[in-house]
């Protein structure tokens, strides 16, 4: 090991807490004499900080409470189990109506062609925040659709298209009258990620787009949504480094 | 019951940092609530808690950790980049008031660091952890952390000058200048 990293090792212990009074002295000592160090002390204490914040984002509440241990009985593990059964093909049952709301709105995506028939100005738009603009994230608005039907939801599509064959929808529908599935879903070429404010929930999809690329742009369009805003602009700066060509 | 109330009031206070822990470990906020959902489950059915303070803290995220672990094996997607050996690099400078296009930035050069290196930090940045703590969660030396968070810091600097998306200082004044 070399001088230099035995150095950065007892720089970074220093910022850490976790050199000897002593020691740690010593550093200070260092830092007011040698601006170099100082400079690499400050910057070491940034990066901490910035890992620190970068993932302080807020815990979702817990959703269920945990079973207690139970020493059951058979008898009551018999019936515990064939009423498990009974509801696992009610389940089963219930959802075997047709495709999710996911599946619909991929299909209504995929069905790109032949051209959308319905479009409407975005002025028009029933939900009451503008159609989010996405062009720091090289996509431009191919049609808005204001009621494409999910299977019982009906919901604002957004279409985007990117200038080398990107395409992106984004929805918008009533939360309430939707079923709920699981927020991301990242299957084979097909990117979805749905979020929800309030009763209005949202969905966005696209295929064969980058992933990285997809991540902001849905973080973008969280943001807005969530503070009924235009998407603001470290989002468009993020929506337009992440920029990657889609796998057409 | 009582039992398990008493848990859940010393667990609630963790639960943020916890989830926090949990994004960096698998990037994913939605599995990562599943992870400290699953921690809480865990935690709350177990017939033995850790009375003393600091070890409940650790056996909390040593939980999330091995759920982490398990998560991983089973849907690992993420490309870990080589990061160069950075004994004798300098800490390029990162400014430690972040606004959300940094934050994203961090987020995506800590998700590309190797696994242990990204675990020492993880437990040290966010968790919190000293030194000391943090080698006995990770059942390694105390040396060997010292080491992992120099080269993992100087890596994650590195990775973060190469995107170049948050902007240094130097280039700042230049571009004032």
């Amino acid at each position: 090991m070399t001088k230099r990293s035995a150095d950065i090792e007892t720089l970074n212990a220093y910022v850490d807490g976790e050199l000897p009074a002593g020691e740690a002295a010593a550093v200070a000592a260092e830092i007011a004499g040698d601006p170099r160090t100082g400079q690499v002390v400050a910057n070491l204490h940034g990066m901490k900080a910035a890992v620190a914040t970068a993932f302080d984002v807020g815990a979702p509440e817990l959703r269920v409470a945990p079973r207690p241990r139970l020493l059951m009985k058979p008898a009551v593990a018999a019936c515990l189990l064939l009423a498990a059964g009974a509801i696992a093909w009610f389940v089963l049952t219930a959802n075997s109506g047709g495709p999710s709301l996911t599946d619909r709105a991929l299909q209504v995506h995929d069905a790109w062609q032949p051209p959308i028939a319905e479009r409407t100005e975005p002025a028009s738009y029933p939900y009451g925040p503008a159609v989010p603009d996405l062009t720091a994230a090289g996509l431009r608005i191919d049609a808005v659709q204001p009621a494409v039907r999910l299977g019982p939801v009906e919901a604002l599509r957004v279409a985007y298209v990117g200038s080398r064959g990107c395409r992106l929808s984004f929805y918008a529908f009533d939360a309430q009258k939707a079923a709920p599935e699981p927020a991301s879903r990242r299957d084979e070429d097909a990117l979805v990620e749905r979020w929800s404010v309030g009763d209005r929930g949202y969905l966005l999809v696209a295929r064969d787009m980058n992933a990285n690329r997809f991540d902001v742009i849905a973080a973008a369009l969280k943001q807005s949504t969530e503070e009924t805003a235009p998407i603001s602009g470290g989002m468009r700066t993020a929506m337009s480094q992440a920029r990657q060509p889609c796998r057409a | 019951m009582l039992f398990r109330s008493r848990t859940k009031d010393r667990f609630l206070p963790y639960r943020d940092r916890l989830f926090a822990y949990a994004v960096a470990l698998c990037r994913e906020p939605d599995a990562a609530g599943d992870l400290v959902q699953d921690c809480a489950v865990r935690v709350l059915s177990a017939r033995r808690v850790p009375k003393d303070e600091p070890a409940f803290r650790a056996w909390l995220f040593k939980i999330v950790r091995n759920l982490s672990i398990d998560r991983l094996r089973k849907t690992r997607s993420l490309v870990e980049v080589s990061i160069e050996e950075t004994l004798d690099c300098d800490i390029m400078p990162v400014s430690a008031a972040l606004d959300i296009v940094d934050t994203l930035a961090v987020r995506e050069a800590f998700a590309m660091l190797p696994d242990h290196h990204r675990d020492v930090l993880a437990l040290i940045d966010i968790g919190g952890f000293s030194y000391e703590e943090t080698a006995r969660i990770l059942q390694i030396e105390k040396g060997t952390v010292m080491s992992r968070v120099s080269r993992g810091r100087s890596a994650l600097s590195q990775l973060l000058h190469r995107h170049n998306v948050v902007e240094f200082p130097a280039q700042r004044e230049r571009r004032n200048g």
